[in-house]
């Protein structure tokens, strides 16, 4: 690092040698997208037990008792973490924690029959979460 | 927030003004300080880079004239808003988007050859996010300017994603990250929303391309009377597949169809005007347009569409629009 600051010029990236190579924690912050195969889950566990008092608090007053999901609309289950994570609750000063967004989603799956009341959810588990009409989608690529 | 839609019986030429612009949002619109706000490109690349708008507006620029419709253009229910063409086709605009060639962003940080997908995710509210394919989007931007100006805050500001011909919803605004991947992530806007029903009742995902249409904007229901004699009825046509080879008009509900006049202007993926000259007064007409592009894809009929797609019809509604101009001038919504 000592002879780095002797040559203070950046280490050319790209054609154009633009921009800064992005901070590992900045990247972090919004590298929010998840993957139907668990790829971008984060560490962390919740039940539908403890996603239920969850949502009572957080979510029922606008979702009601639960959210639907229309198993034409969501044809897999980390569709669901991602969403909640991204987006819920639209008032949140930061982030909720990942292990109330695995139990909210947790919840959510069970209250739509997708999942059993004891079934945990977590990075490994909710890959593993067959959606009831994922076959009936296809790929207009 | 309400929509906003583009009074297209009100705009003369093919370049829609920027306040005019319809405007769309799920979750706010952020306001963003150009000298904090950050684009970080990461995923699949040799080195995952953060970019200021500063920096982005150093980059070699381009420009080019695009439509930007939104997928639910045309669908019933926003007729509860207003009358007139403004409500049944005004969430479509045409700009002149200036910015940089998101090829140039994804060499620089040297994306990897088995990333044939970016995830594109703004800074608003609910973070949205959508997957687009590289190999369908050669010609996508990463656009800072609009119509000779900054990005309006609505629009986007300071950057937003422009794939010419994608459905409006994946121009992803207030873009803060671009993620190369190797697939799709299935995100909620492109699986709960935006997606189609198929012909074999299948769900179609990524039916991301807006299919040939034309609208003929005035006269149009609402601007009427019209003055006995001479009208020169006009319109504009656009596809997401490319350029408009041609228009026809018809002023007996679709029984014979005429050659409109184009405008030389006729550039891919943009509004292409069309003008017919019409007689109003002699008999009741019942006019139409329908546009066929470079492909030769043809704008259907509402049946040819209810038939292949069913009748709900939410998205992706590119159906031939018929006004009903009667003797005495008034102009109103005909049924298809």
């Amino acid at each position: 690092m000592l002879l780095a600051i002797g040559c203070a010029r950046p280490v050319a990236h790209g054609p154009y040698g633009i921009g800064t190579p992005a901070d590992p924690r900045a990247v972090a912050a919004i590298d929010l997208a998840v993957s139907p195969n668990g790829s971008g889950l984060p560490n962390g566990s919740g039940t539908p037990q403890r996603g239920a008092a969850l949502f009572a608090n957080t979510c029922a007053r606008c979702h009601g008792a639960a959210v639907k999901l229309d198993p034409d609309r969501w044809p897999f289950a980390t569709t669901v973490f991602d969403y909640i994570r991204r987006a819920m609750p639209p008032d949140r000063t930061g982030p909720l924690p990942e292990s109330d967004v695995y139990a909210i989603t947790a919840f959510t799956l069970y209250a739509n029959g997708m999942v059993g009341p004891n079934d945990i959810m977590d990075r490994l588990t909710l890959p593993r979460v067959t959606m009831p009409n994922v076959k009936e989608f296809f790929d207009n690529r | 927030m309400t929509p906003a839609l583009t009074p297209l019986a009100k705009q003369l030429g093919i370049i829609t003004p920027s306040g005019l612009t319809f405007t769309r949002t799920h979750a706010g619109v952020p306001e963003l300080d150009p000298r904090h706000h950050r684009v970080i490109v990461h995923g699949h690349v040799a080195k995952p880079l953060s970019f200021s708008l500063a920096d982005l507006m150093r980059f070699p620029a381009v420009e080019r004239i695009a439509f930007l419709e939104c997928s639910g253009n045309s669908a019933r229910g926003w007729e509860t808003l207003g009358r007139g063409v403004q409500f049944s086709h005004g969430l479509v605009s045409n700009c002149a988007w200036t910015g940089v060639r998101l090829r140039t962003i994804l060499d620089e940080a040297g994306i990897r050859s088995d990333a044939g997908w970016i995830v594109v995710e703004g800074a608003d509210g609910a973070a949205y996010d959508r997957s687009i394919p590289l190999a369908r989007a050669a010609d996508a931007m990463l656009v800072y300017g609009q119509n000779g100006e900054m990005l309006r805050p609505e629009q986007g500001y300071p950057l937003r994603l422009l794939v010419p011909g994608f459905e409006g919803s994946a121009n992803v605004k207030w873009v803060q990250s671009i993620k190369a991947v190797a697939g799709p992530v299935y995100s909620r806007e492109e699986t709960a929303q935006y997606t189609q029903p198929g012909s074999d009742g299948k769900i179609k995902l990524f039916d991301l391309v807006m299919d040939v249409k034309s609208v003929i904007t005035t006269p149009s229901p609402g601007l009427g009377p019209l003055a006995r004699g001479f009208h020169e009825a006009r319109g504009f046509a656009w596809s997401g597949r490319g350029r408009i080879r041609d228009v026809e008009v018809t002023t007996d509900g679709g029984v014979t169809w005429m050659p409109a006049a184009l405008d030389a202007l006729a550039l891919p993926q943009s509004f292409t005007r069309f003008t017919f000259p019409l007689m109003v007064g002699e008999r009741p007409l019942i006019v139409g347009s329908r546009a066929r592009d470079e492909t030769g894809m043809l704008q259907p009929s509402l049946a040819q569409l209810i038939a292949a797609r069913g009748p709900a019809l939410r998205y992706h509604v590119n159906a031939v629009a018929f006004w009903r101009i009667g003797t005495d001038g008034t102009v109103d919504v005909a049924p298809a």
